[in-house]
């Protein structure tokens, strides 16, 4: 099964993706600040994050940051209330990441066509990762 | 060398007018020319003065004006350079000063006289009379013209002017702004009846400032100020508020008493209208940084509602009539994210002032940004694959393209099409056959911006907001908007960026 760590500090919208992923057949994670999200990805292996940026604790830029810093290559959507931000986003992983961006609140059939883009991207780089 | 020491002997004159008419004989004999005239530019009218003139129609021309732009000296002013125009009929000058005066002009060399980079004159011969004018003597013309500006500066600075009591007054009385020369005790040697008026003092020239003046933070703070420095002060009399910036500066000057001293030059402005400008900015600053922030903040609580109910509209397992009332949900929360989107962007106007279209934008890129998120977009380019540059803002050229396809696909035929096509200097962007888009523009034509609704009739609809903030950010690119009813055809008009 699919797993993904959504990290948001509003519960409501935790919520909301709990049920999103999960009917969408995932197991799914939460946290709710910037903290968490870094231990919880630590310690597990995701197919997907869904960060939050203005989030209490460490913002989700800085665990973006953080986890092209310890080299893990789960794909990333970014969902923020704060477009400006998708340039800084881009910046910090431009070529090292493969991240998606997305403003609240989120059209759920575009979110998943972007889920769906970024799994395949992945998995062929795992495909083709493992030939070599 | 020779020239240098003719020059030499022409500064030696003490009279501005006979230093100038000197200097033109000298340029007449140096370049051997039949004529030579010196303007000076009027710069209340734009025009150039004959000053002095050397030739056989010198007493016709003295005093008269030409434009500047006009004729070769008025070329010579507005570009400030040295022009050399040998049979200027054949180039294409006018003769209209030949005409009146009966001369006629052959050959004619002209230079700038410019000062701290502003053309305050120009130097003319007319008719080599050792064949034509060339680079030799444009370069002998131009260190002339040159040493005149540089005489010229230093006479209008030099004491001999500033020592005349007479100059010094006529000089601060004109002033746009207040004066006030105080001597070493702080008494008030001059002061202009603006300064007077400004600070609601009277006849003050004689007295201790500190004296005529009530306002103490003005007094303290000249005082604090060794040699050169500026302060802003608020001065409320009659009910009336005037807030000033007063800037002071030491100078060596002489005055009355023939003796040079140093003295206290307090230069005052009034600066209310720019303060209340300020002060209204800030409001605005205030106002839209709210709207922002709050719009924001209501992007959050808006996800788990448009989320949620989309999720519950889509479950088949819930009744038929749970379903409706979550699609009734979903669709007021797509309406409130649509409002939301708008209050950002004209935030985000507000406090950008306006919205700024100096990057060079790639328009089929535009495009693509917005195929890629629209879908069953019919879109065709009668291009050549290359790209369609335009100067223009990226960020707004998305907002409103993604506006007009949005509100064009509403009302689609099968005939419909967007077009991108390349006419000369020119861009067009065409939608074809978008009913909604023609109907919605044309309601619009002239309507203010930023209503919610219909004023006169009351109607609420989006398009109120949507067609008004498309127009502003077409308009700040200087689109040109064609609307055709009978083809429904909605054409914009883009001017290219140069290569």
């Amino acid at each position: 099964m699919a797993k993904v760590l959504v990290a948001d500090d509003t519960p409501s919208i935790l919520y909301l993706f709990k049920e999103f992923f999960e009917l969408k057949g995932f197991e799914v994670d939460t946290a709710d600040n910037g903290f968490d999200a870094s231990k919880k990805l630590g310690k597990n292996n995701y197919h997907l994050v869904v960060l939050d940026i203005k989030m209490g604790g460490k913002n989700g830029l800085e665990v973006l940051q953080n986890l092209i810093e310890r080299g893990f290559k789960f794909p990333v959507i970014i969902c923020t209330a704060y477009e400006h931000l998708k340039e800084d986003v881009e910046i910090i992983a431009k070529g090292k990441l493969d991240v998606e961006f997305v403003t609240k609140p989120p059209d759920l059939e575009l979110l998943w066509n972007k889920v769906v883009h970024l799994l395949k991207k992945n998995a062929i780089r795992e495909e083709v990762g493992k030939d070599n | 060398m020779q020239l240098e020491k003719k020059w030499e002997k022409i500064t030696e004159s003490e009279n501005l007018n006979e230093l100038l008419r000197r200097i033109l004989d000298l340029s007449q004999e140096v370049l051997q020319s039949e004529a030579a005239t010196l303007f000076l530019v009027d710069h209340n009218t734009d025009e150039l003065v004959f000053k002095f003139v050397n030739g056989p129609a010198s007493s016709e021309l003295q005093g008269k004006r030409i434009k500047i732009g006009e004729g070769i000296a008025g070329r010579t002013a507005r570009e400030g350079k040295a022009f050399v125009v040998n049979r200027p009929k054949n180039a294409g000058y006018t003769d209209k000063f030949d005409k009146q005066t009966g001369f006629n002009t052959e050959s004619l060399l002209a230079a700038p006289l410019i000062i701290d980079g502003k053309t305050i004159g120009v130097i003319e011969v007319i008719n080599s009379q050792g064949g034509d004018y060339n680079d030799r003597s444009k370069e002998i013309l131009e260190q002339l013209a040159a040493q005149v500006s540089s005489e010229l500066k230093m006479t209008l600075l030099s004491e001999r002017l500033l020592k005349s009591e007479e100059f010094l007054n006529s000089i601060i009385n004109s002033l746009p702004g207040g004066i006030i020369i105080l001597d070493e005790k702080g008494i008030i040697r001059k002061a202009n009846p603006l300064a007077a008026e400004m600070l609601y003092i009277k006849n003050i020239e004689g007295k201790y400032l500190e004296k005529v003046l009530p306002y103490r933070d003005i007094l303290e703070n000249i005082k604090s100020i060794k040699k050169r420095g500026s302060f802003e002060a608020v001065i409320r009399k009659n009910g009336k508020e005037s807030h000033l910036n007063l800037e002071l500066s030491k100078a060596k000057a002489i005055i009355s008493s023939g003796i040079e001293k140093e003295y206290l030059i307090v230069q005052i402005n009034d600066i209310t209208e720019r303060a209340e400008l300020n002060r209204l900015k800030y409001l605005q600053e205030v106002n839209a940084n709210f709207v922002s922030g709050l719009s924001h903040r209501l992007r959050t609580p808006l996800t788990p509602i448009m989320g949620l109910s989309s999720l519950l509209k889509d479950q088949e397992k819930l009744q038929k009539n749970f379903k409706e009332m979550a699609k009734v949900i979903y669709n007021s929360s797509l309406e409130m994210k649509d409002m939301v989107e708008k209050l950002l962007d004209i935030a985000e106007i507000e406090t950008d002032e306006a919205i700024k279209v100096n990057e060079k934008v790639d328009l089929k890129s535009v495009l693509n940004e917005i195929i890629s998120d629209l879908n069953h977009v019919p879109f065709k380019l009668n291009t050549k694959g290359k790209e369609l540059f335009i100067f223009g803002n990226y960020k707004w050229l998305v907002k409103s393209f993604k506006q007009l396809f949005t509100i064009g696909l509403k009302k689609k035929s099968k005939d419909s099409r967007v077009e991108l096509e390349e006419k000369s200097k020119y861009i067009y962007l065409n939608f074809k056959g978008f009913k909604s888009l023609i109907d919605d523009f044309s309601a619009l034509e002239n309507a203010p911006i930023f209503q919610f609704d219909n004023p006169l009739t009351g109607d609420s609809d989006t398009k109120y907001l949507d067609i008004p903030l498309i127009r502003l950010i077409l308009n700040q690119h200087n689109v040109k908007i064609k609307i055709n009813e009978d083809k429904v055809l909605l054409s914009l008009r883009f001017k290219k960026a140069k290569r």
